[in-house]
């Protein structure tokens, strides 16, 4: 019975070790690459320009600042417009409130 | 024989060494690229909490130093508006004492019918069987002619026998009444200024409410 050739076989060995070193460089390179990128996009995308928020921040209170005004010009007309409609009635109802109508004061006047 | 089948066995050896060897170093290379792609899927989502936060920070800043305009301008339209709701209240109520002066001017029958109701409604008010009217020295001679109407009005109403006096001395006022017992310490003003004041007080609110115009 004559000896094995294991040489081939250590060979082999040395060359997967190597393979799987090289691996895990590459993994590591990987690794590395996609955290720069991971900074850079947290940098890059998390920016904020501060004056143009601002700018678009005090446009959008402007606005809504326009819109109210623009409610309440409206509320002022439908007021005036709701009066107008009964004008003649409510003052009508107005006069015959002040000749003659419901109580509206009473007490007691202290001697003089 | 033997040799073949040891260089063989050699052979499948190698050969499985190598397809570990691959094998493992696909598995470390695929499982960092996993890694890096939920490395960046992260990043991604830190970045944009990141600015939604610092928007939310710089907004919050301008609001706040806006806050001092805005309600200035807030309060600008409110004002504007009780402004235009006076005006319009006070055109009313211009409009009603115009035409309630007429009425009292010309002692139309409104106005004598509504002297009845006035001296009437603070009578009811009053618990006393002698009643004191004071008014204006215009009025004096209407409400002395409708007294003995007044007290009748006032028996039918209220089931009270009362003596009606129009006081000697009269008030300054545009019209109505002041009705007192005869002592004068208990009264029911019931002149038009008191119940203009009334309206102006809320009264005129629920008048126009009356009609379905909210003021």
């Amino acid at each position: 019975m004559g000896e094995i050739d294991l040489s081939a076989l250590i060979e082999e060995e040395r060359r997967a070790e190597e393979l799987v070193k090289r691996a895990e460089a590459r993994a590591s390179e990987i690794l590395r690459r996609a955290r720069e990128r991971a900074k850079a996009i947290v940098a890059e995308l998390g920016r904020v320009d501060e004056e143009e928020v601002r700018r678009s921040e005090l446009e959008r209170l402007d606005r809504l600042l326009r819109e109210l005004e623009a409610r309440y010009r409206e509320r002022i007309e439908a007021l005036k417009s709701r009066v107008a409609s009964r004008w003649d009635e409510a003052v009508d109802l107005i006069v015959a409130y002040l000749l003659g109508g419901r109580p509206c004061g009473r007490g007691t006047r202290p001697r003089s | 024989m033997r040799a073949r089948d040891e260089a063989e066995v050699l052979r499948v050896l190698v050969e499985e060494i190598r397809r570990a060897a691959e094998s493992e170093a696909s598995r470390i290379v695929e499982e960092a690229v996993r890694k890096a792609g939920s490395i960046i899927e992260e990043a991604k989502r830190e970045a944009e909490s990141l600015r939604a936060r610092r928007l939310e920070e710089v907004r919050r800043r301008v609001r706040a130093e806006a806050s001092r305009k805005i309600a200035a301008a807030k309060m600008r339209l409110r004002s504007e508006y009780l402004s235009a709701r006076e005006e319009v209240i006070r055109s009313l109520l211009d409009a009603a004492i115009e035409r309630a002066l007429r009425h009292m001017s010309e002692g139309s029958d409104l106005y004598r019918r509504g002297l009845v109701n006035l001296v009437v409604e603070a009578a009811t008010s009053i618990d006393s069987s002698r009643l004191v009217v004071l008014c204006n020295e215009r009025d004096r001679p209407l409400l002395a002619e409708l007294a003995p109407k007044i007290a009748a009005e006032i028996r039918a109403r209220t089931g009270r026998d009362v003596s009606v006096r129009v006081a000697d001395e009269t008030i300054r006022c545009m019209g109505g009444v002041i009705v007192c017992d005869e002592s004068g310490r208990v009264y029911y003003n019931n002149t038009v200024e008191a119940r203009i004041e009334s309206l102006r007080r809320g009264a005129l609110t629920e008048l126009l409410r009356s009609l379905g115009v909210d003021v």
